[in-house]
């Protein structure tokens, strides 16, 4: 194994080149942020202690909640900071660098796709809609059966109405998807978040990424707000956060660019 | 249809409105919300990262199993996602099985020490 290089870049996006970017004060580990300029496009990097943020640490780390927890929202805070004023990539992580070298050389070789994907994205930012089950239909008292065909006729109507319950469920979701993503650009239906992480006990219904311009963001939160009222009377809550970096996202664009020719 | 319709109740004390969380305040993001994304989502440059100790492939691969268990879904009590491709964005209903299966194959390939890092 190579011995782990002193200090490492922790990359955390890639923006369009522009001298008036204010980039903030610290990220990871409370490392200074800065720009590294390779022409249209720059990198927004940190220098971090190799020990701490280098290959072995992220090889010891890589199942660790609390580390990845910590490196995670100081890589977003980054982002965050940046999103709300200008366009940015967000890069998966581990996104990590020997030096400002490989970094510009990365950048360099990948400018036409990060321009593409810049393009594709401008001006437009990604909110997160969870829709979560907190109170169940109430199961009406039943009279006890007086004769066995009397129990099999309640037991149908217990059926029918749990399938019922459950249909119009999905159907509410779907529909509540469909309305607020008629407001959004692109949409994307991620997997139910894990209880043990989201530490929710409620049945996440829905968790989905909408990618919204930033002048249609009023538009957007008030169709939120409508299918939180409509969903309300059936035990569904509704949740939003945002706006994010487009993660859900990075994929728009891509297209334009034939991924044989970006390869050295 | 029977003649007793179901009863709906909205829990009590539920919000009428959405819960906002806006990243105005970073301290109201999801830690959830946060590791989906930044672990599992956003820009990729495949091959041009030389400091590869790491199979980030594999690392990739375990972090969407924890982030987004669909067995947890299932004792929840939500198992009719399961099939719906819809709702749980997965096209192929053994996506999970042939990556359980790939996480599988790679912890062997690392315990055998064939995984060539770096290239």
């Amino acid at each position: 194994m190579d011995v782990e290089p002193a200090t490492v870049i922790h990359a955390y996006g890639v923006v369009c080149t522009d001298a008036a970017i204010d980039v903030p004060a610290t990220g990871i580990g409370g490392a200074g942020v800065a720009l590294l300029d390779a022409g249209p496009v720059s990198g927004v990097f940190s220098i971090v202690p190799g020990a701490s943020y280098g290959a072995a640490a992220w090889e010891e780390h890589a199942e660790d909640p609390a580390w990845l927890a910590q490196v995670a929202t100081e890589h977003q805070r980054v982002l965050n900071d940046l999103v709300r004023d200008i366009d940015v990539l967000p890069l998966r992580l581990p996104a990590m660098y020997r030096d400002e070298v490989q970094l510009h050389q990365m950048l360099e070789a990948e400018t036409p796709l990060f321009l593409a994907v810049l393009q594709a994205l401008h001006d437009h930012l990604e909110w997160s809609v969870h829709l979560y089950l907190v109170g169940e239909p109430e199961e009406s008292t039943v009279e006890r059966p007086a004769s066995g065909s009397e129990y099999l006729r309640q037991r149908i109507d217990a059926l029918s109405r749990r399938d019922s319950a459950r249909g119009n469920r999905e159907r509410l979701v779907r529909d509540a998807y469909a309305s607020l993503a008629d407001l959004s650009r692109q949409s994307v239906v991620n997997q139910p978040q894990d209880s043990t992480l989201s530490g929710r006990r409620e049945p996440m219904l829905l968790n989905s990424a909408h990618l919204v311009c930033r002048r249609h963001e009023r538009l957007f939160l008030a169709g939120v707000e409508e299918v939180a009222a409509r969903l309300a009377r059936d035990g569904i809550t509704v949740e939003v956060s945002g706006p994010w970096p487009p993660y859900n996202f990075v994929e728009l664009g891509t297209d334009r660019v034939d991924p044989a020719e970006a390869r050295p | 249809m029977s003649s007793s319709s179901p009863q709906t109740t909205t829990a009590p004390g539920a919000p009428q409105g959405p819960v906002f969380s806006t990243n105005r305040e970073p301290s109201g993001q999801s830690l959830a919300d946060v590791l989906e994304r930044v672990l599992d989502k956003g820009i990729v440059v495949v091959g041009d990262i030389q400091v590869r100790l790491l199979d980030i492939e594999l690392l990739t691969i375990k972090i969407r199993l924890m982030v987004a268990s669909v067995d947890k879904a299932k004792e929840m009590g939500i198992s009719w996602w399961e099939n719906d491709a819809f709702v749980t964005g997965i096209d192929e209903p053994d996506e999970k099985d042939a990556l359980e299966q790939r996480v599988r194959e790679l912890e062997q390939r690392l315990g055998d020490g064939e995984v060539q890092h770096g290239r």
